[in-house]
Formats: structure tokens, sequence, C-alpha cells
């Protein structure tokens, strides 16, 4: 049998249709391990289901300086977190043991600007995990996260989750081993 | 092995370029974003 869906096309979220019939579906390729679907609203194209944006393959080292230094840089296509979205971002780093202080954030870039999301310092452990989430609040320019704290950034325009490192001594260092971001 | 130079964006270390996804390691010296590719010897860290 031959497996096809004619009325289902295939899009990129940059080339989608500009109009969003009310109930109509499309499959977005370029989101997600191989595709997304997503249905008309009757205005904008609405996810239908969670996806992962993005999973880190590569283990990122920082070591021999005490600036704030950016690890990763993940890009988050305009209005794909829609009004009631939420992205999860799971880590987890290697640390040198000792008492040095070290610190990681991760930041929302949108229009420019940067909104500081979250920050965890780190000091006598080896390892720690670096989590956090944001919710869309019933709209695209509203937010709260996982300590309670409001934002107001617009979701509607194209966005990056930038992670940063920073080390209280430049001979330490710390390891972005595992990310994965998660847009439910 | 590949490296990409850094710049300063509001007090931030920063890659010049997009860092490659395909890399073994990629490690921040200080001074330079270097990419360890397939077939290069990887450094150690604690």
């Amino acid at each position: 049998m031959e497996l096809s869906n004619p009325l289902i096309s295939d899009y990129t979220w940059a080339n989608k249709p500009s109009v969003a019939p009310l109930g109509q579906i499309i499959c977005v390729t370029d989101i997600g391990e191989n595709g997304i679907l997503c249905r008309g609203d009757g205005t904008k194209w609405v996810r239908m289901h969670p996806t992962i944006l993005y999973n880190l393959a590569t283990p990122i080292v920082l070591t021999g300086t005490t600036a704030q230094t950016t690890l990763l840089t993940i890009p988050i296509p305009a209005a794909l977190m829609g009004l009631i979205g939420r992205l999860n971002m799971l880590s987890f780093f290697a640390l040198t043991n000792n008492a040095n202080n070290k610190t990681l954030r991760a930041a929302i870039v949108a229009n420019n600007v940067t909104t500081q999301c979250v920050v965890q310092g780190a000091a006598s452990m080896a390892a720690t995990g670096f989590n956090f989430w944001l919710l869309n609040l019933n709209s695209a320019t509203a937010q709260r996260n996982n300590s309670s704290a409001l934002f107001a950034i617009d979701t509607t325009v194209s966005m990056d989750l930038v992670i940063t490192g920073q080390l209280a001594n430049a001979s330490d260092s710390m390891t972005l081993n595992t990310l994965t971001l998660e847009l439910i | 092995m590949k490296i990409i130079t850094a710049t300063v964006i509001n007090d931030v270390i920063t890659p010049t370029e997009a860092i490659p996804s395909d890399a073994k390691l990629i490690v921040f010296n200080g001074t330079e974003y270097v990419i360890y590719e397939d077939g290069d010897e990887l450094p150690s860290f604690e």
C-alpha cells in the first residue's frame, strides 16, 4: 500500500503559507527530528505536539578565562512557542571540584535584547544539572520561569537561547556535557 | 582541528562564527574556540 497524504503539504517554518485556514494541517519539515505538524487556527499556524529543538552531541569546555563566555547558542524560530508553549532546557555540567565559584547562565536574546532567565552558581561539586523552563502565559509576550520570575520576551520574533559559563579562577574548567531543549 | 576566533559583545566572549554541531569536542581556552574533529587527539580536563 502506498503511504501518502496529499492533503498535508510540506513547508519550512520560514516559507509556510501566510494564511492559516482553520483546520488546515501542514508539515513543517525543518523543525524537530523529522518535521512537525501544525494546524491553522484561522490566522496562524499552531504546533500540534511537543518537539525537540536541540540536542547537544558535542561536549563544550570552558577554561583559561574568568570572563563570561558563550558556550552554546540555539536559535528558536519566531512564533514557534505559540501562546501556551513552554521551553524546557535540561543540561549537565562537569566541573573542577573545588571551592571556586562557577556560574552558569541561560538567557534569551530577542530583538537584540538579552533577557537573563536563570543563573546558577556551583562550587565544591564535580558536576551539576542546570535546568529551566520558560512558559508563555496565554500570550506570546508574557512568560514565567521555573523560579516564578516574570518576563516580557517577544516570542513572535526569532530568538536565541544563549548558554554562558563563567569561572572565578581561570585555571578551573567547566564542561557542558549534555543539553536538550524541548518545546512543549 | 579548526580554530574559531572570539570577540567580546556586551562583555560576553562570543564566537565570531557558528560553532559546528558535528565536532568531537569544543574547547574555549581563554583565547579562541578550538574545534576537535575526527582523528584529533583530545585533551583531558578535570
